[in-house]
């Protein structure tokens, strides 16, 4: 279901509840999966996904229209996930699992301790941990970039937007993301796969 | 290419093995319902309250500040009455 942005704002002025269902009705799959993609664990992604659209429930009349509805969410669910994501490793550290954070347990898959993806196939499952023990390795805006334009499909404009940087700095991000990937998965394949 | 390279390949080929997941109903039914449980949340403290709460500090701001004027010049008065019999008490030593 496509909603267009400016009859969806006219409808939130009149009547913010049947907005806000249409809102969900046309993206909560995309932002299901954007959390997803980030959290890499449905019950997580889920609590995140219901977070998003109560922070844009709440929001919702100063949406002004200025980005479009996907960006504004977007940006809305790369903060939550962040956030999610924060008190997730600072509870971890405090536990017994910190030792699988060191740097010298070389790609160690630690998003695959809870690693749920329901879109990964059972027979991908493990090329889709070492992929994503890879990602966790990239600085943050590269992690963010990538996970946004490679995994979920949005454009360098979008992204750039959502980062709230330029398209010039998105295209540098992604480059250095996807050289150091290959440098990752490179050193996996010599110590793992030979 | 070899078997290394073609591996690698296989892996940042995301969209070869990283699909798309479907909302359940559950879910669905979860974030329709945000509407009734965020009104509910924020509703629960009736506007009366609030008001009725706001204009209690806003009194006790008040009772407060004239309080304080009211000391003050009390305060003088005190200053006042003191050098008043300082003045006498000295008169006195005098005879």
């Amino acid at each position: 279901m496509q909603l267009d942005d400016q009859s969806f704002i006219q409808l939130a002025h009149k009547n913010k509840d049947r907005a806000f269902n249409q809102l969900v009705e046309a993206y909560a799959g995309l932002v299901f999966n954007a959390c997803l993609n980030t959290v890499r664990n449905r019950e997580d992604a889920e609590d995140v996904v219901q977070e998003v659209f109560t922070a844009a429930y709440l929001s919702l009349e100063k949406f002004e229209g200025k980005s479009k509805l996907s960006t504004w969410l977007y940006s809305i669910a790369l903060n939550k996930s962040k956030e999610f994501l924060r008190n997730k490793t600072r509870k971890k550290r405090s536990g017994v699992l910190t030792v699988l954070e060191k740097e010298d347990s070389h790609m160690v898959p630690t998003g695959t301790i809870n690693f749920d993806h329901p879109g990964v196939q059972l027979e991908n499952k493990e090329r889709a941990a070492v992929f994503f023990a890879a990602i966790d390795k990239l600085a943050e805006n590269q992690r963010v970039a990538y996970t946004l334009h490679k995994i979920d499909g949005i454009s360098y404009a979008e992204v750039a937007e959502i980062m709230e940087t330029s398209v010039s700095s998105v295209e540098s991000l992604m480059f250095r993301a996807k050289k150091r990937l290959r440098e990752l998965l490179s050193d996996y394949y010599e110590k793992n796969e030979r | 290419m070899d078997q290394k390279e073609k591996w690698i390949e296989e892996h940042l080929n995301t969209e070869t093995f990283i699909g798309k997941a479907p909302v359940s109903e559950d879910m669905m039914m979860r974030l329709k319902a945000i509407p009734s449980i965020a009104k509910t949340t924020y509703d629960s403290v009736p506007k009366k309250v609030v008001w009725a709460v706001a204009a209690s500090i806003a009194i006790l701001i008040c009772v407060n500040i004239f309080s304080l004027n009211g000391y003050e010049s009390s305060s003088n008065e005190g200053t006042a009455q003191t050098e008043y019999s300082d003045s006498y008490f000295s008169y006195l030593k005098q005879l």
